[in-house]
């Protein structure tokens, strides 16, 4: 009888805390969105599984191989982050591959300027940084880590957290990734504040056609011009840029599907699931991260307004006056952004056709996130 | 050295000078940064561009003095076809 009552003091059914009750359905949740809603489910799924297992007390999953005196004392997951994230930092430059090999840069090409919306977009990373600041609560590496979550872009915030405060790794991710689900809901009320029915309906001319040598150049220039500037954000942009290269020289196709499809869903299944491992209860019941919370919703919304902003700004001194929504996808959440400024316009004046348009900003926010997080290690590391 | 930022009668935060400073200098190198590698990378696809544009019209060129050399050599055995009637 007294081993039935010391096996059951072992399990982890006795060691569960209210906290952690509380996380497991939080796990559930996610995975619910995923399935049901079908929200983000390539990240929130593993994430919410990955909630789940970091909140099973006494499975050791967690334990890294740093503390681990004897073999086999490091958890599974404790492994991947240690040598995935904490040491190499190697799975978010793997995911800039993939999603290199399916990014088209054919409408930044077609319309150059857009690239300055992209820029535009980043002033919510720094935002939410001085918001961060201001509370008192955090560091500067903490309030970096933070801001970029205004990216909204999931492998970069991975990367610059995992580096600069890896101690707020699974929270920030999750935020980054929970509002990119939600941007649907989080954008169009700013959009429709900001412009007026005349601007909304603007339409604009088709995109030149872009040829094939444009295409195979603007890869490797772009690399080498931004890590000549930017050493630090390496492995982002030129991970990213190679992934184009291989898509765009028509030759390596085995390359190309290997990069967009087998390494980007390994990456992605260890990546998420390892993001969610680090939502325990015990780092996620805190006042930071209720701020956090706030402070992500805060980057996004800034970076929504800008980009709206300097579009419209832009057009003061354009010829042909550009749609001020495709401002609002220099966000990146490439392409959830795009659509809504494409849904927004078609809501306002059916002729309006802003996809392509928007894809540029678009994928103009994904280079210019990646260089503000360069720049944030550049200085914190 | 630390400074207090009053958000309330109640309730005042204590920033440090350094970091305050620190955060200054980021925001502007940071903003700087992006923004002017983001224009350089604006004017490269420009000049991407108009590289393209020179291709384009080269190829343009070669297109129709290919047609001028076509139109000639149809021309000339049109009229050696005459002139074989005519014998």
């Amino acid at each position: 009888m007294q081993e039935l009552i010391n096996f059951f003091n072992s399990s982890g059914a006795y060691a569960i805390s209210w906290q952690q009750l509380i996380m497991l359905s939080v796990g559930i949740f996610f995975i619910y969105l995923a399935i049901q809603k079908e929200m983000e489910p390539y990240e929130l799924l593993p994430i919410g599984l990955g909630v789940l297992i970091a909140n099973l007390p006494g499975t050791n999953m967690l334990a890294s191989p740093e503390n681990a005196i004897n073999y086999q004392e490091a958890g599974l997951f404790g492994i991947i982050f240690y040598y995935g994230l904490a040491f190499w930092n190697i799975l978010p430059p793997i995911i800039f591959l993939g999603i290199g090999s399916l990014t088209d840069f054919t409408s930044l090409i077609a319309n150059p300027k857009t690239l300055l919306l992209g820029a535009a977009a980043q002033i919510g990373i720094f935002i939410a940084f001085w918001g961060a600041i201001l509370t008192g609560q955090f560091n500067i590496s903490q309030a970096a880590s933070i801001g970029i979550i205004g990216g909204a872009d999931g492998p970069t915030t991975i990367f610059l957290s995992a580096l600069i405060a890896p101690e707020l790794l699974g929270i920030t991710a999750v935020i980054a990734y929970s509002y990119m689900a939600t941007i649907a809901f989080i954008q169009p009320p700013i959009m429709k504040l900001l412009t007026n029915k005349k601007e909304r309906s603007i339409i604009m001319a088709t995109p030149r056609e872009v040829s094939k040598l444009e295409k195979l150049l603007l890869p490797p220039v772009a690399m080498i011009i931004i890590i000549l500037i930017v050493p630090k954000s390496a492995p982002l942009i030129s991970m990213l840029m190679i992934g184009n290269l291989f898509k765009e020289s028509g030759v390596v196709p085995r390359l190309t599907s290997a990069s967009s499809n087998e390494i980007l869903n390994i990456a992605t299944i260890f990546l998420m699931l390892t993001v969610g491992t680090q939502l325990s209860a015990e780092r996620v019941f805190n006042i930071e991260t209720l701020l956090i919370l706030f402070l992500g919703l805060l980057a996004f919304s800034c970076g929504t307004a800008t980009g709206l902003l300097s579009a419209k700004f832009m057009n003061i001194f354009l010829k042909n006056k550009i749609n001020p929504l495709i401002g609002s996808a220099g966000v990146s959440a490439v392409p959830m952004a795009a659509r809504i400024s494409h849904h927004i316009g078609q809501e306002s004046n059916d002729k309006v056709f802003l996809l392509p348009h928007a894809m540029g900003p678009n994928v103009a926010g994904v280079i210019g996130s990646a260089v503000v997080a360069g720049v944030f290690v550049s200085f914190l590391t | 050295m630390k400074i207090s930022l009053l958000i309330s009668k109640e309730y005042a935060v204590m920033l440090d000078s350094e970091m305050i400073n620190q955060a200054v200098k980021l925001t502007f190198l940071g903003m700087g940064i992006v923004f002017a590698l983001l224009i350089v990378l604006t004017s490269l696809v420009y000049a991407i561009g108009l590289i393209n544009k020179y291709e384009l019209r080269n190829r343009k060129k070669n297109a129709t003095s290919k047609n001028y050399a076509i139109a000639a050599f149809a021309a000339v055995s049109a009229i050696k076809a005459r002139q074989s009637q005519k014998k």
